[in-house]
């Protein structure tokens, strides 16, 4: 049998909805024939697979490229199959940022990276994985760089542009830099930072300064001294001029308020523990929220800020005890001296 | 025993200039009690002094008095014999606090000193003077930071006297010790005694507090149980 013959009968097969044995005819004719245009075209459209079919018609163009009909069924599949892979490349990078972020979260940052960066070679506009990059690398111009990627992708994220902010700021300022990788219990990180500013410092007054803090460093992981969160310890030293007030104020009321009620040294207690709170905050380096807010600040408050901070938090606290302190002269003055019992 | 002197250095700061200040604020008002007080000394304690049954009656200064009574001595050994340990205990305190934190605290124990003595003695019109109440919740404070700490001592040995380095524990239960016979005394039987063992006690109490009063390092090193 011809391979023309063969071609009709795989025709008059594929028509007929026999489709496994169509196939088959054409590949013979195929094999027998490599330049069978009218083959190649019905085998595009018998053939299993997305990536045979394009074959197949890729087949027809280079023994007739003036077939447009193939041409246009030919982009048509590339387009779906383009689809496919972006897909597939977009569900396999959601699953590598999703163990990334988790590794995050246990401070495995080295795995986190690896994995984000997997991610982003899947899908390169993977906004979040570059965000996570930008927040958790080590080196700040990775921090950057990734940042700059997330915020191009998204320039609405007022959250990415504040990264970016802080980021930048933190590159213009690298003791700034240690001394946040110090306050998030970074110490190996803030170390290093902190020696290749005294490498590369010609100050020397800046040198002891940056050499200080490496020894404290140092000190500090050698006697293992555990880490606490600025938040915790802000929250613990904001207890401690309000606990002060409280106890005087209950021995100005006889130390029974309900019998001896002084109203307005109640009132004095919130604004006692608003100036505590603004006098921890600024002595405790913290990049927290208070200096973005109020200041539009990126980093732990600068030295205007801080003394700002607490010039108010002294203020607030002061004020309460000087009233306890009129209310206790006033009483003094209408105070009759008792006689002695002995 | 008398304590002496803290033989260890400071960590965070050159100068304890709190303690200082302290002790020379102390030393004039005594000046003031002797040299223009004089006799005339009770209307000044009746307002300058915790007394029980003021205090609780909302009578006379209140929490002003219950300040000014902490820096108020009842005659020159009363006043050495604080501020010696104010020096000894309070340096390195100040050290783990700073100086602002420092004074807080002092000022906090002093007055739950005083809480405790009107409450225990709430009838007594015999007014409370001192800086001891204050004291003893600094020996509380050092107990909690500094237990290995050594204090420089003198002590006598029929009548030789010895300065050995001892162990600030054993200072500190010694003068706790001291105060808990006297104190049970004057609950139960109402005994009278010219110092006021419930106020050290309610001082030495409120050394608790001094973990809200700590630097953040020194917190840090407190619970990693490393020297703070």
């Amino acid at each position: 049998m011809s391979s023309a013959e063969v071609l009709q009968r795989a025709i008059q097969a594929a028509r007929a909805g026999q489709k496994v044995e169509a196939r088959d005819l054409l590949l013979q004719v195929v094999e027998v024939d490599p330049r069978n245009e009218m083959a190649w075209m019905w085998l595009s459209g018998l053939v299993d697979t997305l990536e045979d079919r394009m074959i197949a018609c890729e087949n027809v163009l280079t023994i007739n490229p003036a077939n447009e009909k193939v041409r246009g069924y030919l982009t048509g599949l590339q387009r779906q199959h383009r689809s496919l892979l972006a897909r597939k490349d977009s569900n396999e990078a959601a699953s590598l940022f999703n163990q990334a972020r988790a590794h995050a979260e246990r401070n495995d940052v080295n795995t986190a990276l690896r994995l984000a960066g997997q991610a982003l070679e899947k899908r390169d506009n993977y906004e979040e994985a570059w965000l996570l990059i930008g927040r958790i690398s080590p080196v700040i111009d990775q921090q950057i760089a990734a940042l700059e990627k997330a915020y191009k992708l998204n320039p609405s994220n007022a959250e990415t542009a504040l990264a970016l902010e802080q980021a930048r700021y933190l590159k213009a300022n690298p003791m700034s830099a240690a001394a946040r990788l110090e306050q998030q219990g970074k110490f190996e990180e803030a170390l290093r930072v902190y020696n290749e500013l005294a490498a590369k410092t010609k100050d020397s007054r800046e040198f002891d300064h940056i050499y200080k803090q490496i020894i404290r460093i140092e000190g500090l992981q050698k006697e293992n001294i555990r880490y606490i969160a600025p938040t915790s310890s802000i929250a613990r030293l904001t207890f401690a001029w309000p606990l002060l007030y409280l106890s005087l104020a209950l021995m100005q009321m006889g130390l029974n308020p309900f019998a001896h009620p002084v109203f307005y040294l109640w009132l004095g207690l919130p604004l006692v523990v608003l100036g505590s709170f603004l006098l921890s905050l600024a002595e405790v380096r913290s990049n927290h929220i208070v200096w973005q807010k109020l200041f539009s600040e990126q980093g732990d408050g600068s030295d205007f800020a801080r003394l700002v901070t607490a010039a108010t938090g002294w203020f607030l606290v002061i004020i309460p005890h000087v009233l306890l302190l009129l209310d206790s002269l006033n009483r003094l003055r209408n105070f009759t001296i008792p006689p002695m019992p002995f | 025993m008398l304590p002496l002197n803290d033989t260890e250095p400071n960590r965070y700061s050159f100068f304890p200039i709190m303690t200082v200040t302290l002790i020379v604020v102390n030393c004039l008002i005594y000046y003031v009690e002797i040299f223009v007080v004089g006799e005339n000394y009770w209307p000044f304690f009746m307002k300058y002094a915790a007394t029980p049954n003021l205090v609780l009656s909302a009578q006379g200064g209140g929490a002003l008095s219950n300040v000014t009574a902490m820096f108020l001595h009842g005659g020159l050994f009363h006043l050495v014999g604080n501020m010696l340990p104010l020096w000894v205990f309070g340096r390195r305190i100040e050290d783990a606090c700073g100086p602002w934190r420092f004074l807080a605290f002092y000022l906090l124990a002093g007055t739950w000193a005083h809480v405790l003595f009107i409450l225990v003695q709430s009838d007594s019109s015999i007014p409370g003077v001192g800086a001891s109440g204050a004291i003893f919740g600094l020996m509380g404070a050092y107990l909690l930071l500094y237990p290995g700490g050594r204090i420089r001592t003198l002590v006598f040995v029929s009548f030789f006297p010895l300065w050995p380095r001892i162990r600030a524990i054993w200072v500190v239960l010694y003068f706790v010790g001291i105060q808990i016979i006297p104190a049970i005394q004057i609950l139960l039987k109402k005994a009278d005694y010219s110092v006021n063992h419930w106020a050290h006690l309610g001082g030495f109490f409120s050394a608790v507090f001094i973990l809200l009063f700590l630097r953040p390092e020194a917190f840090a090193r407190y619970l990693s149980d490393t020297a703070v």
